[in-house]
């Protein structure tokens, strides 16, 4: 993909750092959700007929009572890193694969950078021994065949077990904690490592979801899963036979094999 | 024809499954289809409400179909849709379609109103639904401003990639 130049020109972030696919970067300090500016981004763009460019707006996630919003570039990420990816989406039944690309690809790309053994729990958290490093969530809006999606993640990254249990995050945990050496989550290093994860991602769609998460998925066929569905207000439990081609979670209850496509997993055995 | 003589002909078709039946008359036709109907097995055997199962369709021509999603005897839970009365004969309309597979929903949560409703000015843009799958948050907008004529998916149910969401009379 040949790369265009950024709008920032000049004063594009991170020593102006290019990728592949990535083609347009912008970082701030702290912001309310990087979801909402790169939203607002998005439509400017659309408001304009221009063409959505593959776009990544980071910030340091705040914990409550720190400051407030500012706009300045970012230069010592803390104790958590917030991306948002814009991205152009074509129209196709393939669309509803990118949740699952985008957390395996973060799965992958996390455990081998960092030497952890980060799983994808099903279906959009990142979890390393069984407690929530990490998630994602894709925002997409569709007007007839035009479309664009926004991936928001997600990644604790310097907090310590004290600072997460103050937060009223017993099950969470961070880079650091799992044992990530100090030196390389100083800096800009964790979102360089994360803009690489996601440039490496774009280039590589093609993927073979059922084969990838038995690989790198946080359950094993026959584990023992409860599926909620907070919005619906049901519950389902049954033993995991895997994910589809598209993702969605294979499941046998007592009614048989279901195909769940919403609902949060949660490992009984 | 109104809404009893109506269920008691979806009733007929659940009882004696009758494979479809098509009355015409003066304005209208309905057709009532018995069989399964392909892609809405699968939801039925994840254990869907019988009537989130139905599917009723307002075709441009201004045919209304009521195809009971499973097993005939799904048939017996018909409920009629608030956008057949908006179906005339002759009327036109801009499908809307599922951009994915996922779940329906009309709100952005349980406890507000819908988006839209049938007979809402709606203007290019302008939010309509919201299909969600694997926390993949989906907004639906009108790509046209007009009327709404038919919601097809009820709430919270499953819609699969292509599925007709809404008909829009365009202004």
């Amino acid at each position: 993909m040949s790369l265009r130049p950024s709008p920032l020109g000049a004063r594009a972030p991170l020593g102006g750092a290019r990728f592949e696919n990535i083609e347009n970067l912008v970082v701030f300090d702290v912001v309310t959700s990087t979801n909402d500016v790169a939203r607002a981004f998005v439509e400017s763009l659309l408001a304009d007929d221009s063409e959505i460019l593959v776009t990544v707006v980071s910030a340091r996630v705040q914990t409550e009572g720190r400051g407030r919003s500012g706009r300045t570039w970012l230069t010592f990420p803390g104790d958590a890193l917030a991306v948002s990816l814009v991205t152009p989406w074509p129209e196709g039944p393939e669309r509803v694969r990118v949740p699952m690309l985008r957390g395996l690809a973060l799965a992958r790309g996390l455990s081998s950078r960092y030497g952890l053994d980060v799983r994808l729990k099903w279906p959009n958290d990142l979890v390393v021994g069984g407690l929530k490093l990490g998630g994602l969530l894709v925002e997409a809006r569709v007007s007839g065949e035009e479309g664009y999606a926004i991936t928001g993640i997600g990644i604790n990254v310097g907090a310590t077990r004290a600072e997460l249990d103050a937060q009223g995050l017993p099950g969470a945990t961070s880079l650091a904690e799992c044992g990530v050496d100090p030196a390389r989550l100083r800096g800009e290093v964790p979102l360089l490592v994360l803009l690489e994860i996601l440039d490496e991602a774009l280039g590589e769609e093609d993927v073979d979801i059922p084969a990838a998460f038995a690989e790198l998925g946080a359950h094993r066929e026959g584990d023992l899963l409860e599926v909620r569905d907070g919005e619906k207000g049901e519950k389902k439990t049954g033993r995991f036979l895997g994910v589809t081609a598209d993702g969605f979670l294979r499941l046998e209850t007592g009614d048989g094999v279901e195909t769940i496509l919403s609902g949060d997993a949660i490992q009984l055995g | 024809m109104n809404f009893k003589e109506i269920k008691e002909l979806v009733d007929l078709v659940a009882r004696k499954g009758v494979g479809s039946l098509e009355i015409e008359r003066a304005g209208f036709r309905i057709r009532i289809e018995g069989a399964a109907y392909g892609p809405y097995d699968a939801r039925a055997r994840r254990g869907a409400d019988p009537v989130a199962a139905e599917r009723v369709e307002v075709l441009p021509a201004g045919l209304v179909t009521l195809a009971p999603a499973a097993a005939p005897a799904a048939a017996a839970a018909t409920v009629i849709p608030s956008a057949s009365s908006a179906a005339t004969a002759g009327e036109t309309g801009h499908t809307v379609t599922s951009p994915i597979v996922g779940t329906f929903y009309r709100a952005s949560n349980p406890d507000s109103d819908p988006f839209v409703k049938v007979g809402d000015e709606v203007t290019k843009g302008q939010t309509l639904c919201i299909v969600e799958a694997m926390k993949l948050m989906n907004e639906i907008e009108a790509d046209v401003s007009g009327t709404v004529l038919a919601v097809y998916p009820q709430n919270g149910q499953p819609v699969e990639f292509g599925e007709k969401l809404f008909l829009l009379q365009p202004r």
